[in-house]
């Protein structure tokens, strides 16, 4: 059997110093295979999203051990070093209104990675990324402001896809859109991973999404992992944790709680 | 239904003129309020938070409001004057926005802006405003009011500014609150516990609650009565319970195209807008 594709050990990132020390991510250890759908649940500030900013080299101060593939993730990288990261791991943020330059039309968002990397056949690599994500190739001239939050996702999304990644880490995409608008890019993120043979990390706060996209998870708080377990698992209510509980039965809803708290 | 409803609207349109013709943000919107929490949900742009603002009047200079009635208790809120309403905003009407950090003054303590909603509109003396305000930290669970009195907004979590928000809207005894995504902003163990303090003092005090959100799930819990709004215009209205076996087209699409966990899909059903839905 292979090893997994993404194994982080003990990784620590932490911000501040003396007094004002924060342990953001304080020792957590996970494995990725290849092909798998890999979610991160918490809320805000527990360290699911610097974990990822970590593995994606967007954070350079970390301890720890992180490898992706061969590759073993160093904190000071050279260009060399850096440009190879790019072409093995791409993130989407969550709201693709921030993380595209309003004054960039399509077409320049996606020739600058193909720049950056010297890749020749622009014009049909854009193209055929811009299809890939259910674009009209025609969508390459226009503005962000000329977009629907969903088109701007799949630019995001078209974006991390064009240097061909073997990983993408999802930091909430579809927490910013509407319900209808999700299901749209939850089915896209779907498809690509099933043409491409993509592995995802995906950071989500929503149980639904959650189990709809991953086959395991990890539960944090407070910077560590508290547990993890299969999707299967969840939603059989076979968690070790009595906050994976709370977390998984406060997403159902109001007045299921209420009651039990009522009841107790 | 004995009492009169605490809200009365009917016709109610909110539009904007604009070079490329006049865009309707709210067409033709009915509904009367009574003690109860009827939710408005909708997608971005349906028109669930431009409702809640022409009620206030809090709609932009350029937006025209018409409606046909647009009645609070006693009050004609169509013919009443900016004076007038700035007597019932926050005094008879309460507004609980998304976010405390923005809705919250940044440079003044928390008692002291609370206290102030009390004594403005109750044009109280210092030590009594003071007691009430600890009296209403209190209500809405805050542990140490004594302490949470003399602190800044930046010092509180969101999930305490959120019961600041609620103390402050509540203490002068509105007859109605509109709460705009008033728990979007919060994690979901701490949007629990918001609920259920809005939801208990809602009830104790019989107030009409209108509650806006896009979270379909979060407003079949919480509400009594639910609004589909869908480009402006109500498309669904129905009790809360009955939310999941809705029929209108839209709602049904919006229900299905839900993740859930307990019903693994491989693909997620992907709305498709009927053009008949606007007018029909």
């Amino acid at each position: 059997m292979n090893p997994p594709l993404i194994r982080v050990h003990d990784l620590r990132v932490s911000f501040g110093s003396g007094d004002r020390l924060t342990r953001a991510v304080d020792g957590v250890s996970f494995t990725v295979e290849q092909g798998e759908v890999f979610g991160l649940v918490g809320e805000s500030g527990c360290g699911k999203s610097t974990i990822l900013r970590a593995l994606s080299g967007l954070n350079p101060d970390w301890q720890g051990q992180m490898a992706i593939g061969e590759r073993n993730l160093g904190h000071r990288r050279t260009r060399a070093e850096a440009l190879a990261m790019g072409r093995l791991v791409q993130m989407v943020f969550q709201d693709p209104y921030g993380s595209l330059h309003p004054k960039h039309t399509v077409e320049t968002a996606l020739m600058e990675p193909i720049s950056i990397h010297g890749l020749d056949q622009s014009a049909r690599r854009i193209e055929r990324v811009l299809v890939e994500v259910g674009l009209s190739p025609a969508f390459r001239y226009r503005y962000p402001h000329q977009l629907s939050g969903g088109q701007r996702q799949r630019v995001a999304i078209a974006r991390a896809l064009i240097l061909s990644p073997r990983v993408l880490l999802l930091d909430e995409p579809t927490s910013a859109l509407d319900v209808s608008v999700q299901a749209e890019i939850l089915n896209l993120l779907s498809e690509i991973r099933r043409i491409e043979n993509l592995t995802y990390i995906l950071v989500s706060h929503d149980f639904g999404v959650i189990a709809h996209m991953c086959q395991r998870l990890a539960v944090m708080n407070h910077g560590v992992i508290l547990e993890e377990l299969t999707v299967p698992d969840l939603v059989a209510g076979r968690m070790a944790h009595a906050y994976t509980r709370e977390l998984y039965e406060a997403s159902a809803g109001y007045t299921r709680r209420l009651e039990e708290t009522a009841s107790a | 239904m004995a009492e009169p409803p605490i809200l009365d609207v009917k016709g109610l349109s909110v539009s904007f003129p604009g070079p490329q013709g006049v865009v309707r943000a709210v067409r033709n919107m009915g509904f009367a309020l009574g003690r109860e929490k009827l939710g408005i949900v909708g997608e971005s742009g349906s028109g669930k938070s431009m409702t809640g603002r022409a009620i206030l009047k809090l709609t932009p200079p350029s937006a025209v409001v018409e409606a046909e009635r647009l009645r609070f208790r006693d009050i004609d809120l169509l013919a009443a004057d900016e004076r007038a309403m700035r007597n019932i905003r926050g005094d008879r009407i309460g507004m609980i926005l998304q976010d405390p950090k923005y809705a919250l003054n940044p440079v003044q303590t928390v008692g002291r802006q609370i206290s102030e909603a009390f004594r403005i509109h109750r044009r109280a003396g210092g030590r009594e405003a003071r007691e009430r305000t600890l009296a209403m930290l209190d209500a809405v669970r805050i542990r140490n009011p004594a302490r949470v009195f003399d602190l800044y907004p930046h010092e509180v979590s969101g999930g305490m500014g959120q019961r600041i928000m609620i103390a402050m809207m509540l203490i002068p005894e509105p007859d109605l609150l509109i709460a705009d995504e008033p728990t979007s902003a919060l994690d979901v163990t701490v949007r629990l516990s918001v609920l259920r303090i809005l939801d208990e003092l809602v009830s104790a005090r019989g107030l009409g609650l209108i509650f806006i959100s896009h979270d379909l799930n979060l407003v079949a819990t919480f509400c009594d009565r639910v609004l589909i709004m869908y480009a402006g215009r109500v498309v669904e209205s129905l009790p809360a319970a009955e939310l999941p076996r809705a029929t209108h087209p839209y709602t049904r699409g919006l229900l299905e195209s839900l993740p859930r966990p307990d019903r693994p899909r491989p693909v997620l059903p992907v709305l498709t807008r009927d053009p008949a839905w606007l007018d029909a």
